[in-house]
């Protein structure tokens, strides 16, 4: 029996396939891109397949929350976007520093501590009417803080909130809706001026890395998809490990059979907990990860309806498949920023046009639809029915 | 025989229904007990009660000899005190094997990081297929719990008791469902489950045990 039970799990294990895939995907765009192959793929197109690495790990972690465990979240792209602002203030202040150091250099005087602090609040925060540095901005200047705090804010969010709600036991819709009024109140928050993150202006300029200046975009980008593709496999790594673990066993349990597995003796609220800090901490490494490529981030991105597209990847690329939700966050924002992105031409029907960047919309609710009607385990179910079939 | 359980004078009421008014129950060790009731006599209450489902009015529930309170333990540190419960409708996991609804059973720690850890031993797997083929299910034992019929789904939820080893065993309408062969074996198997020194109690909505 034991032998049915392990190879059971090795069926399962699909972290071989998908690290080759991975791997073997970032080697042909090393080889063809701009800054270290044969310059076919542009830096642009670089960064936007590294952001949609970043996109599959925050994939990962919604199923693994609501796929896995059964607790719809729509407020992972909030942690996501934490991530992001946390690497992002570093960017932003190290490079301000450097600048206004640098711009100083044939002074007679060398600029004092006090001085370079006025310089830097200046520039960063003169687009809100300010010049002093807001407290939250007291570690700024050490990367090594900010890394801590990439894991640590989402982290410590993730557990005060889920603390309380699944403390008194908020299940189901009720426990989305407040998870989507966390993630509208955060990001509300991040809109006013004295939020001290620059309010809607958000962060900017976070593609050039600070002390990085001789290496170029292209070389950079290369760099980042490499970064995002290894994060990604070591994601894809932890969150198999624990699928095909005992405790993958109960947190599947809790989502079919919550009353059972209390009543087998497990503390239901700690697992949940457990599931959904773990996941606030990936999904802000993807956002750490993310920003750098796309360059801005303002509180438009931590926008509930970030956290219901999210959910919309998971599902159309399938609930409870580790590379479903690969599959539907790459195959999903690939397409959005085809059909957004202007490169197919309107068509003109004479008395309305079909504008792409409107209707992409549309289409992806219809798609959406359909996949709950027709293939309700979404891409990954549908994958498996072939396999199994073969 | 030493007190195992003791509920001392509990009384509930639902939107002012009372459910139960001013109950008292004891049981020791090795003791086999059947609440009988017509519906709604508040078998289930007492059951919810002694598991932490519920709360009661007023009342106290003491547990062991130290006494402790119940009341103020959650399920899970009931169930880890040593008090089990099948409940009315077979409660599985029935989207995994009966193999895993077993493992899940055992007792072990249940702390995320140990069970993210936990690797399937030897011993482990001699007890499940122990208590598999107590409850009937040993070639059953890949099988997805769903699939097992409703007689079968009855015998593993018992099993997956056995499996937590507790002291106290309340299992609610044990032969809802079972035919009368599988009622037979049903009393059965509970009186081997005490004379195994194991200290069990049961109870049955119609008295069967």
């Amino acid at each position: 029996m034991k032998k049915d039970f392990l190879s059971q799990i090795d069926k399962r294990n699909s972290f071989f396939w998908i690290s080759s895939i991975v791997i073997l995907f970032t080697l042909i765009i090393i080889l063809l891109s701009e800054a270290y192959g044969l310059n076919l793929v542009s830096t642009s197109f670089t960064k936007v397949l590294g952001k949609t690495l970043c996109l599959c790990i925050v994939a990962l972690a919604m199923d693994l929350v609501w796929g896995y465990c059964g607790i719809l979240s729509l407020g992972h792209f909030a942690f996501f976007g934490l991530g992001g602002y946390m690497i992002g203030m570093w960017l932003m202040f190290e490079r301000t520093k450097n600048i206004v150091v640098e711009s100083t250099q044939n002074n007679v005087l060398p600029l004092t501590e006090t001085e370079i602090s006025e310089a830097v609040g200046t520039q960063i925060f003169g687009v809100v009417g300010g010049a002093e540095i807001p407290l939250i901005w007291s570690f700024a200047d050490s990367l090594l803080i900010h890394i801590v705090l990439i894991l640590l804010v989402p982290g410590v969010l993730a557990y005060i909130f889920g603390w309380l709600a699944f403390r008194s036991r908020v299940t189901g819709v009720y426990l989305s809706i407040l998870t989507q009024a966390m993630t509208l109140a955060l990001s509300l928050y991040l809109f006013q001026n004295d939020s001290g993150l620059r309010g809607n202006n958000g962060l900017s300029g976070l593609q050039n890395i600070p002390n990085l200046d001789d290496f170029s975009q292209a070389e950079l980008s290369i760099w980042f998809l490499v970064l995002s593709a290894l994060t990604l496999i070591f994601t894809y790594y932890i969150c198999n490990l624990i699928v095909n673990s005992k405790l993958g066993n109960i947190i599947t349990g809790i989502r079919d059979n919550e009353t059972r597995v209390r009543f087998l003796g497990y503390k239901v609220e700690s697992y949940k907990l457990f599931i959904f800090v773990i996941t606030a901490i990936i999904s802000g490494v993807a956002g750490a990860l993310y920003y750098p490529q796309a360059g801005i981030i303002n509180p438009a991105e931590l926008a509930p309806i970030a956290s219901i597209y999210l959910a919309v990847w998971v599902a159309i690329g399938g609930r409870g498949y580790l590379y479903g939700a690969l599959v539907g966050a790459a195959f999903v924002s690939l397409a959005s920023s085809y059909f957004t992105g202007g490169q197919i031409p309107n068509i003109n029907f004479g008395i309305f046009t079909l504008k792409w960047v409107d209707w992409w919309v549309v289409i992806l609710g219809l798609s959406f639809v359909i996949t709950t009607l027709y293939a309700p385990k979404g891409i990954g179910g549908l994958i498996e029915r072939i396999f199994r079939r073969s | 025989m030493s007190v195992l359980l003791e509920v001392n004078g509990i009384s509930v009421s639902f939107d002012g229904f009372k459910a139960i008014n001013n109950l008292s129950f004891s049981i020791s060790n090795r003791e086999l007990r059947a609440i009988i009731g017509p519906n709604g006599a508040g078998k289930t209450t007492f059951m919810d009660i002694v598991t932490g489902k519920t709360k009661p009015d007023e009342g106290t529930v003491l547990w062991g000899e130290k006494n402790l309170s119940l009341l103020r333990m959650s399920e899970a540190q009931i169930v880890e005190a040593g008090i089990s419960r099948k409940f009315q409708k077979p409660t599985l996991i029935e989207t995994q094997t009966v193999f895993e609804n077993l493992l899940l059973s055992l007792k072990k720690s249940r702390n995320p990081l140990s069970t993210l850890f936990y690797k399937l031993s030897i011993a482990d797997e001699k007890e499940i297929n122990i208590i598999a083929n107590e409850v009937n299910l040993i070639e059953s034992l890949s099988v997805l719990a769903g699939q097992l019929s409703h007689g079968q789904k009855q015998w593993l939820e018992i099993g997956m008791l056995l499996a937590q080893k507790p002291d106290l065993l309340l299992i609610d309408e044990p032969a809802a469902g079972m035919t009368a062969p599988e009622r037979k074996k049903n009393g059965r198997t509970f009186k081997t489950i005490i004379s195994k020194s194991i200290c069990y109690s049961c109870r049955a909505r119609y008295g069967i045990c």
